[in-house]
């Protein structure tokens, strides 16, 4: 085996703070499910479960496997370990449901308190609603993608431990509240917002994430100055490195988008299809009663 | 009480993660691509700042005309007055297998002289930095403060569950 990818492979960095808090994530959303699987078989299918151990195993290879070694020597690495951040983990997490499960984790007395939290009227729902409500959360995902891709944040977060943990921070949590609007998981705290709309919160992001992606592909100089002070792998140039990043971010980034607007235009389709099949039925019914009559 | 352990480890985690910021960067470069005969090296130390408490990790990553040299002997000393530490730094100790890393407990603070020592067959060089430790006396605390929030958020947490449960039953008596 090549020796840069062998030791890709074998460079581990586990931090016991997160790798707790993943597990304990996994035991939570475990205990949950068996609880609900026990009650009703629907909600609590395999493919959810596979989903939330699937987003927890991205997070995890994004903090603590060679992706997060590498991306202090490897700009690339660094780009695809922030498409795992906001683009693999938080979708495959949400598709997974999680908000019933973790709550069904919880002993009854602790859900119910939790559950006095989440009701209408409390002070916590309404400071969180607003939070969190779709163009607000759109603009945190962009200033978030914007910011961090600018040479200056992003040269002292990588030299600078704290900022960089933030930076973290900021693409899962940003990428799990864009996530959470298009897919439309539980908590159901906003109104319902339609397909078409979902569809345009993609398309202005993709077109965003286009922008960033290319400027960096076809910036003329190294932007990122701080691959230049260490050593370089595999002889990889740091321009070169860069131009992968960007190209990194803007197509398979994009795909992500593009493969979302398709699943979402399929189902806007299903739907008006099945209302159209609706609204024959209750045509035929209206004119039976009209001959009976 | 199952239950109650796995809120005390998601608390302990959750605050553990705000408060313990480790070094998962490399740490301080001290060394950029410095040509050291025929090589080039590059050196790192963590904890960023240096000190006498926590153990020292010197990082070292070799160059020469073609790429990466990952089959040298890399030898680190330390150096204070008529003081001498040394060690073989090895892949096996880096988190990045790419490098080399050799770990010190230095006792007293002050200026080193870091010496960094690269062999490949008849090829040799080497190349030096100068460190400032700072002199740390042992805490009182056992355990860092971080754990030690952790560890008090996730008692009043088993009091709390307690609690209600102990409300709870009494509620269920009083009815009956």
């Amino acid at each position: 085996m090549d020796p840069t990818l062998s030791a890709f492979l074998r460079s581990w960095d586990v931090r016991l703070d997160l790798s707790l808090l993943i597990l304990g994530f996994g035991i939570a959303y475990t205990i949950g499910w068996l609880k609900l699987r026990r009650r009703e078989t629907r909600l609590a299918n395999y493919w959810r479960i596979s989903s939330y151990y699937a987003g927890l195993i991205a997070l995890a290879l994004a903090l603590f496997s060679g992706l997060d070694v590498f991306q202090t020597q490897l700009f690339f690495i660094h780009m695809l370990q922030h498409l795992f951040l906001w683009m693999i983990a938080p979708p495959l997490l949400l598709l997974a449901n999680p908000m019933p499960f973790i709550l069904w984790a919880l002993p009854k007395p602790e859900r119910q308190q939790l559950g006095r939290l989440l009701t209408q009227r409390s002070l916590f729902r309404q400071i969180f609603v607003w939070i969190t409500s779709p163009w607000m959360v759109w603009l945190a995902y962009t200033i978030n993608l914007v910011t961090w891709h600018d040479p200056n944040p992003y040269n002292a977060a990588i030299e600078n431990d704290f900022l960089h943990d933030i930076e973290h921070f900021t693409f899962f949590y940003t990428g799990l509240a864009f996530w959470w609007h298009v897919i439309g998981t539980a908590p159901k705290f906003h109104k319902q917002r339609s397909i078409p709309m979902r569809m345009g919160l993609i398309v202005v992001s993709y077109f965003v994430n286009l922008f960033v992606g290319v400027s960096i592909t076809f910036s003329p100089d190294v932007i990122y100055t701080y691959y230049e002070s260490v050593p370089r792998v595999a002889n990889i140039s740091v321009k070169t490195d860069q131009t992968i990043g960007g190209l990194l971010m803007w197509i398979p980034g994009g795909m992500m988008y593009l493969m979302t607007f398709l699943i979402l235009g399929i189902n806007l389709v299903a739907e008006s299809e099945r209302r159209a099949r609706l609204g024959d039925k209750q045509r035929q019914l209206k004119y039976q009663k009209v001959a009976e009559s | 009480m199952i239950r109650c352990l796995a809120y005390l480890l998601l608390i302990i985690s959750l605050v553990c993660s705000t408060f313990e910021v480790q070094a998962h960067n490399l740490g301080k470069q001290q060394l950029e691509r410095v040509p050291a005969g025929p090589f080039l090296i590059s050196a790192w130390t963590d904890p960023i700042e240096a000190n006498t408490r926590d153990e020292l990790h010197v990082t070292v990553a070799v160059e020469d005309d073609e790429g990466l040299v990952l089959n040298a002997e890399v030898t680190i000393r330390l150096i204070q007055n008529e003081r001498i530490l040394e060690d073989v730094a090895t892949h096996e100790r880096a988190t990045n297998k790419l490098q080399y890393e050799g770990r010190f407990r230095l006792n007293t603070g002050g200026l080193w002289r870091v010496e960094i020592t690269v062999k490949d067959g008849e090829r040799v060089g080497t190349a030096s930095f100068e460190l400032s430790v700072e002199q740390i006396n042992d805490s009182i605390l056992p355990f860092s403060v971080g754990w030690i929030i952790a560890g008090g958020l996730g008692v009043i947490l088993i009091g709390l569950t307690i609690w209600n449960r102990v409300a709870l039953m009494r509620k269920k008596r009083d009815v009956l």
